[in-house]
């Protein structure tokens, strides 16, 4: 494991989907630096960790000497990793600045998936991929304002918060989804402080102003799909990666 | 004893030097109907070499107290009795008794046979060469040959390919009616990794004999190279030849098994075990195999009797105290029994540990039992052990870390189903979230085929069952079976790979259906090949993704169809894709060409995302037509 960054997400809420192989990982290491967490998830990181192996990173910090520090240390030999809110590749730019410098140093770099802002909505929302939705975007929240995402309104939506916007921030975001999405358009708080929360895009909007890192918001689509090309009968639905079983009637 | 019953033990090959290559390719006991009926003759005569022959068949035959018949030959100076009591020292990986017990013998061929296999056996090449050298030179050609065979085996451990395939050569021209010379070629040319040139020495093999021994050294091959069919045939015929023997049904048990067939293989332990009651590694997989498929206290019972057919087997014990820990069986006690069982053998002190650690996580206490795990896990241990101590105790550890959000006993009366996925590598991609569900079920459908994962589940749950879903799509007849366990006042948990919402049919049915009988039907996210494939569409770029799109192919025919390039993109096929004519195909590509940007790289993944996938130009699509399964999967990278 020396000679090796790795790279850890926790998901949305860190004590619920923390994966096994991440809590393996953060066990093993000689350092964590976890970049992003508020003081519960520290407290909770701290105890899967070696002691003193826990250190805290700001959630702004400046990425390339984060990574150079980090790349740095596994040269000499230590067990390493950035640890981050839902995976350090979507959190900021540290993961990719980390992925830069081992390949510049020539260290190896290892990341597991993590859950993500995608299969939090789908789960509270009650859809599944392929069966009646068949496509899915995920956005981080001020990014789709900012860079003129164009949401495709027979998908739904998913945002998701790295941080609390500011008023203007809110107000290019309202302006941005504005084009798509009436106000009153359904809206359904997948994860955070207001899991399971049904409201409107006006009043998520509104409120998204106290959003901490991983509140989700799910949009069903602004418009049904007239397509019907390609559609799987419902009854021919793969599974990849399972075993092919016996078709057998009980045992 | 008579003339003509010795011609005939020794015309079937009793004394030869074949029958040692037949025991070490694990070729099972000799086709024991000829073995069985001397056996049956043999039991009338009397007189030390009697004993002796009767000794020499219950070795070949694999039954035990084969050894108690040759010692008593021995005493009574038999001829051969000592050499045949030191081969089954041989087979018994005694190696240091059997230059002891050769005497003069030593000297004779088959003696010097014997002693070269015993110095090989320990790892002394040099010495076994000086004796085999002389057997070589023989001018018999059975004793020729045999050196000739083992001295193949012998290079080819060290790499020596080409030397092993000139000394088998010779030794087939020598016996060519024999079918050894070329089971071993096969074993050479499989340990060189030539699979077309194994298969054709076994072909040769099994035309000289097409025996169990045979067949059962193709179906190893066929399994080997996940030919599980093939492999289930030669098995099959392999029972055919010799149905008295306990050997080629737990190999087809075996391969049944490696297919998750686990019905099929139950009747083939219980057959073998007809045949031989005591019959250790038929126990063995059946208690496996009752705990994989839901029936914890029979796999207890069969454990218990392959102890009992043990005594003073260490690892008997073990594994009796792991299935009384899976069946709810276990108190401190047991704990203390496992570690005396282990005292005096150091490489195996650090199961009893890890099974404390097991007892522990099973009575929930967390905390302690990811402090028990980082014991067990402590060098100088075994990989094996390092690495099951690191995930239990990552498991115990964040269980103890969050045990305050393990559900309580829900307020309202409603049923609840609770569909946790345990993500696309499960069960090391499981969240704490699905664990902890798992927790609070009163029973538990496991959709996962994987021996390990009902080992987990066992640890956390107490009662459930296995569940087949059909690859092939959502399948009313496992909604149906679920349902009728799902009742008011209990929580059902439904346990699959990946996250049960991505491309989920039977999860979708299980959704539907809840909200129809009026169930409380919970979905936990996990981690999907969504999360883990787009991670691949990072390394060298700087900054991070702010998004993600994730779309089934179809959604390319829809008039609003748009793709944002900065992103990654992933898309997955359905079924339907094997249906669209070669038009529709082509206006497929045509907009995906469009939405992607021409002359655009992608990663097209296969069945298995754990294969790399191809990077390939956007155009290749156009020739998939009519290639593409459902199961293929493409990564577009942001640009």
């Amino acid at each position: 494991m020396s000679e090796t960054v790795r790279l850890l997400g926790l998901g949305l809420e860190p004590r619920d989907h923390a994966t096994v192989e991440v809590l393996q990982a953060l066990a093993e290491c000689d350092e964590v630096r976890a970049q992003g967490f508020g003081r519960q998830d520290l407290e909770f990181l701290k105890r899967q960790c070696r002691r003193g192996a826990l250190k805290s990173v700001a959630q702004d910090a400046p990425p390339k000497p984060l990574a150079r520090a980090l790349v740095a240390a596994a040269r000499r030999g230590r067990r390493v990793s950035l640890a981050t809110p839902i995976h350090p590749f979507y959190y900021g730019p540290a993961g990719a600045a980390v992925v830069a410098e081992c390949a510049a140093k020539k260290v190896l770099w290892k990341s597991f998936g993590s859950i993500s802002p995608m299969g939090a909505a789908i789960s509270k929302a009650g859809v599944t991929l392929g069966t009646n939705v068949f496509g899915l975007q995920s956005f981080e929240a001020e990014a789709l304002a900012d860079k003129a995402v164009e949401p495709n309104p027979v998908w739904p939506l998913i945002l998701y918060f790295v941080r609390a916007p500011d008023a203007a921030a809110r107000s290019r975001l309202g302006r941005a989804l504005a084009r798509f999405y009436p106000k009153s358009h359904p809206a359904l708080w997948c994860a955070g402080a207001r899991v399971g929360e049904k409201t409107d895009l006006a009043d998520a909007l509104r409120t998204c102003s106290s959003a901490r890192t991983g509140d989700t918001l799910y949009l069903p689509e602004a418009k049904a799909t007239a397509s019907t090309l390609g559609r799987p009968d419902r009854h021919h639905v793969v599974i990849k990666g399972a075993v092919a079983p016996p078709l057998v009637e009980g045992e | 004893m008579n003339e003509p019953l010795r011609t005939r033990l020794l015309a079937a090959g009793l004394d030869a030097f074949a029958e040692y290559f037949r025991v070490v390719t694990d070729g099972g006991p000799a086709d024991s109907s000829e073995y069985v009926r001397a056996l049956k003759e043999l039991a009338g005569a009397r007189g030390a070499e009697a004993r002796a022959w009767r000794g020499r068949v219950r070795a070949c035959l694999g039954l035990p107290d084969a050894g108690t018949d040759l010692e008593a030959a021995v005493r009574a100076s038999v001829p051969r009795a000592r050499v045949w009591l030191a081969a089954l020292r041989l087979g018994e990986g005694r190696y240091d008794e059997v230059k002891d017990l050769l005497g003069p013998e030593a000297e004779e061929p088959w003696g010097r046979f014997v002693r070269a296999c015993a110095h090989l056996g320990a790892g002394k090449a040099a010495e076994a060469a000086a004796d085999l050298k002389i057997v070589l030179s023989s001018q018999d050609d059975e004793q020729s040959a045999a050196a000739a065979g083992l001295w193949a085996l012998s290079e080819s451990a060290v790499g020596n390919t080409k030397r092993a395939r000139v000394l088998l050569a010779a030794a087939a021209r020598l016996k060519p009616k024999a079918a050894w010379p070329w089971v071993l070629l096969g074993r050479v040319e499989r340990a060189a990794q030539d699979k077309a040139a194994c298969f054709r020495a076994l072909a040769a093999a099994i035309k000289r004999e097409d025996s169990a021994w045979t067949r059962l050294e193709r179906s190893r091959m066929h399994e080997a190279l996940g030919d599980m069919d093939r492999a289930l045939d030669d098995a099959t015929a392999a029972i055919a030849h010799s149905p008295r023997s306990t050997a080629p049904l737990l190999w087809r048990a075996h391969v049944q098994t490696c297919r998750r067939h686990y019905h099929l293989a139950a009747p083939d332990y219980a057959r073998a075990l007809k045949l031989d009651a005591s019959c250790v590694p038929a126990r063995r997989g059946r208690a496996a195999i009752h705990l994989v498929r839901g029936y914890p206290a029979a796999a207890l019972a069969d454990a218990r009797a392959a102890e009992r057919a043990s005594p003073g087997s260490p690892e008997a014990v073990l594994e009796r105290a792991r299935f009384q820990i899976y069946a709810n069986d276990a108190t401190p006690a047991l704990d203390r029994e496992t570690a005396a069982a282990v005292r005096g053998a150091k490489e195996i002190a650090w199961k009893a540990v890890f099974l404390r650690g097991c007892r522990l996580l099973k009575a929930r206490r967390f905390g302690q039992a990811a402090r028990v795990f980082a014991q067990s896990g402590l060098a100088p241990v075994p990989v094996e052990a390092a690495l099951k101590s690191s995930f239990y105790g990552g498991i115990a550890s964040g269980l103890d870390a969050t045990k305050d959000l393990i559900p309580q006993r829900p307020a309202s009366d409603r049923p609840r189903l609770l569909i946790c996925g345990l993500g696309i590598v499960p069960p090391y991609t499981a969240s704490l979230q699905s664990l902890r569900m798992i927790l609070s079920c009163d029973y538990v459908f496991n959709n996962l085929s994987e021996p390990e994962i009902a080992d987990l589940l066992w640890l956390l749950s107490s009662k459930g069952e296995p569940t087949m879903f059909d690859i092939r799509g959502a399948d009313s007849r496992w909604t149906k079976t679920i349902f009728r366990r799902v009742k008011p006042g209990t929580t059902t948990g439904f346990v699959t790979r990946g996250h049960p919402q991505v491309c989920g049919g039977l999860a979708a049915s299980l959704i539907e259906e809840g909200k129809l009988v009026g169930a409380d039907v919970e979905v936990y996210p996990a981690v999907s090949s969504i999360n883990t494939l787009a991670i691949n569409a990072l390394p060298g770029r700087l900054g991070s993704f702010w998004g993600l799109q994730v779309m089934d192919y179809s959604t390319v025919f829809e008039p609003q169809f748009r793709m944002d390039r900065r992103v990654p993109t992933i898309m997955y096929f359905n079924a339907s894709v094997q249906l669209i004519t070669a038009e529709e195909y082509a206006r497929f590509c045509a907009r995906l060409e469009d939405a992607v940007g021409r002359g655009r790289r992608i990663y097209f993944y296969g069945r298995n995302f754990s294969v790399a996938p191809d990077l390939v130009p956007v155009e290749a699509a156009r020739g998939w037509y009519g290639r593409i399964d459902p199961s293929y999967t493409l990564l577009i990278p942001p640009s």
